[in-house]
């Protein structure tokens, strides 16, 4: 086995970290979060160490122009064409530092694009996105909605030479910015539901879309939105009608490893060590040294399911198990900190006395959104059970009715 | 990058396997704690496949093949005084000048064994308190694996100066007792008392020579240990995943059942990941990275932890039928344990990890060997 990043891939991480030398302040870094965080903080708290949507957006350019955004996607367009370890490091370092990243857009939308989209889409999409000039939000959760997605009610019917949409998404996050929604609706009712489903991409400001915030207790703002006769032309069904599950099944298997990644574990580790001091007690050493082995088995983890990817498989255990890790460690982390940091470690970013500049307890109230996000945990516990151990599928049955 | 087995590890590996299928987990079971496979061993001598154990680059072999050796060797629950003849002995040895006597160990000619511990393991290696004075060496060590079957122990012990000295002592000197320990690991464990005299060519080294190869040979041997580890993880859950595919209850299989399944991604995951974390510290070894001593104790720390809850759920899932007569699952779990707490027990490892402060490599702070 070798463990080497190709040369090309530590090539990238230098120019990278060049870049965010002279782009991302060192107070910005401390967050180890995403952009969705320190944007609605900045909302909330104006701070100067709170980076508003404006700079964001301004940032994205930044990379754009830097030829970052370029990274997998099709050289037709400009880009390097499909490179999972590519943009496994690029994710990583951006995140690592606290930086933000079009997540949606490089790990949800484009691939989707590039798998089924029809040329106008890719033409009008890609290069935007490559310039980092667009952003997208999801419309999966509704109601009632959740895990099972396939139950979605949002309903999509034929008018003319397009559809009008009826609907209500929960937990659309980033909604409140972005500027196009890529929304799963069921557009065949007395199909089985998950063959009745299709993808639509609409923009954001569409008449009949109204935007409702909920605000979490990390200070991040998600949103309800209710789509009421939402009219969409022809041309913004992506791929084919009804197809829709199996385009989000594609697209998740290969994604799902992306979305959260092991590395701003690292980072916010190297905080906490420093946060502790030079010469911890055998107790909090040892605290220590069993948090590096279990990071460092995250690390491996989501490597690994970056080089199945890179490798040309759907990394569908590696990712889950990837996700499920890095998730249930992230919380674990954020606890430990705060424990060894006592008191200090209620004060939040905005005082000036916050160890690391608050990001455990930051990252202990966000974290535990990471647990039921990108595909519950429990759901990621079947997919390796069933997809890699060889796990029946099925549900539990009623036990006190077979009992009797 | 490639996170897979490359062509001659996957040959290694079948080979192994292949060989090992030779000694069906049935004649393990009825001769556990009497007698170990004398055959299989033999018989991976006569492949030349011991030698892989000794470390890497002593024969061209990268570290990961003898991980590969290691985790097929967990599999099989195989009882074998390769850790401490080859891994152990051999690597120490043959870092001592003593080429001779290390290939006789690692083509099986000869067993030797690693006599070191006192109350600990760690510290009885790499300061040991045994009495090396005036030419003679008195005391106890204990937990020494294989010691009867050894044609000579390696000693750690210290002199009147406080220094390190590694003795070679045939098991046959009159000064030589053995206590044979009523064990449940399956293999034969003896508490050793010396008190007789040595002479100076007994003397394999001292000082600084000594430690660095003690090191070493520990790093060896965490990794050695590991893989063992990992493989017999690997075959318990290979074990308790069919389990729950075929037994059936309440109408259906066991697997179906959402509690059941997520018993399995645990481990699976646990496993996968103590896989990696192994091969990443040979990829290190085979780099010449520092601090390696560290990263192996936190290797062992991690897998020995990680595979012992995953023992734990093999039992759990398996229920009633996994613990009776021997079933392979009980010889996993008793593996498991003695692979676990000898050579260096969870609690005795962690402060050979304490070193690894960071994670990032550009800020690695400490050089051990």
């Amino acid at each position: 086995m070798n463990f080497s990043f190709p040369d090309d891939t530590e090539i990238l991480r230098k120019e990278l970290r060049a870049f965010l030398d002279v782009h991302w302040s060192r107070e910005r870094r401390a967050y180890s979060m995403n952009d969705a965080i320190a944007r609605d903080l900045a909302t909330l708290e104006p701070n100067a160490a709170h980076v508003t949507p404006e700079e964001v957006r301004k940032f994205y350019r930044l990379l754009g122009q830097a030829g970052f955004l370029a990274i997998g996607m099709p050289e037709r367009y400009g880009g390097t064409g499909v490179n999972h370890l590519a943009r496994y490091v690029l994710q990583s370092e951006l995140t690592s530092v606290g930086a933000p990243y079009p997540n949606i857009a490089l790990t949800m939308v484009a691939p989707t694009l590039i798998s089924v989209g029809s040329r106008e889409f890719l033409d009008e999409h890609i290069p935007r996105i490559i310039a980092g000039e667009v952003e997208y939000c999801l419309g999966y959760t509704e109601p009632s909605a959740g895990t099972d997605l396939a139950s979605l009610k949002t309903r999509a019917v034929r008018e003319g030479n397009g559809y009008r949409i009826n609907g209500q998404k929960l937990f659309s996050s980033s909604a409140h910015y972005a500027d196009y929604y890529f929304v799963a609706v069921r557009t065949d009712p007395d199909a089985a539901k998950h063959r009745g489903i299709s993808i639509f991409l609409i923009p954001m400001n569409s008449p009949g879309i109204t935007i409702n915030p909920l605000i979490t207790n990390s200070g991040v703002r998600t949103n309800i939105v209710f789509i009421d006769d939402v009219w969409a032309p022809a041309s913004a069904l992506l791929g084919e009608e009804n197809k829709g599950w199996t385009y989000l099944g594609e697209s998740l298997a290969f994604e799902r490893y992306a979305a959260m990644l092991s590395l701003p574990l690292v980072r916010a580790y190297e905080e906490l060590v420093v946060a502790v001091g030079p010469d911890p007690a055998p107790e909090v050493a040892s605290k220590l040294a069993l948090l590096r082995a279990d990071i460092r088995a995250a690390d491996l983890l989501n490597l690994n399911a970056a080089w199945t990817a890179h490798d040309g498989r759907p990394p569908i255990v590696e990712a889950a198990e990837s996700k499920l890790n890095i998730t249930e460690l992230r919380h674990r982390l954020a606890r430990l900190a705060l424990e060894l940091l006592g008191s200090r470690g209620l004060l939040t970013e905005l005082d000036p006395d916050a160890v690391a500049y608050g990001q455990f307890d930051l990252m202990y109230r966000h974290s535990v959104i990471h647990l039921f996000t990108a595909g519950a945990n429990d759901v990621q516990r079947d997919i390796i059970a069933q997809s890699g151990q060889g796990m029946p599928r099925g549900t539990t049955p009623d036990v006190r009715r077979v009992a009797k | 990058m490639r996170l897979q087995l490359d062509e001659d590890q996957e040959l290694i590996r079948r080979s192994v396997r292949k060989l090992l299928d030779g000694f069906p987990v049935e004649q393990r079971r009825t001769t556990w704690g009497k007698d170990w496979p004398r055959g299989a061993y033999s018989q991976l001598a006569e492949s030349g496949l011991l030698e892989l154990a000794l470390g890497p680059h002593l024969l061209g072999q990268p570290m990961a093949a003898a991980i590969v050796l290691g985790i097929e060797l967990g599999r099989a629950s195989l009882i074998s005084p390769l850790v401490t003849s080859v891994a152990a002995c051999g690597c120490l040895l043959n870092q001592l000048g003593d080429a001779q006597h290390s290939a006789l160990l690692a083509s099986g000619t000869s067993i030797a064994a690693l006599a070191v511990e006192e109350n600990q393991f760690v510290t009885g290696a790499l300061e040991p308190g045994l009495e090396f004075c005036k030419g003679r060496l008195r005391g106890v060590k204990r937990s020494v694996s294989f010691a009867d079957d050894a044609d000579f122990l390696l000693v750690a012990a210290r002199d009147a100066n406080g220094t390190i000295v590694l003795l070679r002592i045939n098991t046959d000197h009159s000064g030589v007792t053995m206590r044979k320990l009523d064990s449940i690991s399956g293999e034969p464990l003896f508490d050793v008392e010396f008190d007789l005299p040595v002479t100076r060519d007994s003397i394999c080294g001292s000082g600084e020579t000594v430690e660095q190869a003690m090191r070493r040979t520990l790093t060896n041997v965490f990794a050695m240990q590991s893989a063992i580890l990992v493989g017999g993880g690997e075959r318990a859950l290979e074990i308790a995943s069919n389990h729950v595919v075929q037994r059936e209850q309440f109408g259906q299989p066991l697997g179906a059942f959402q509690a059941v399944k997520h018993h399995i991604a645990n481990s699976r995951l646990a496993l996968d990941a103590a896989r990696l974390m192994v091969f990443e510290l040979a990829w290190k070894i085979d780099r010449g990275e520092t601090a390696i001593l560290a990263h192996a104790a936190e290797t062992k720390l991690w897998t020995a932890t990680a595979t012992a809850e995953l023992l734990r759920r093999a039992h759990e899932l398996q229920g009633g039928i996994s613990v009776v007569d021997m079933h392979e699952t009980m010889l996993l779990y008793r593996r498991n344990l003695a692979d676990s707490l000898l050579w260096g027990s969870p609690p005795e490892l962690l402060p050979l990890t304490y070193p690894l402060r960071s994670i990032l490599p550009t800020v690695q702070p400490v050089t051990d060997i």
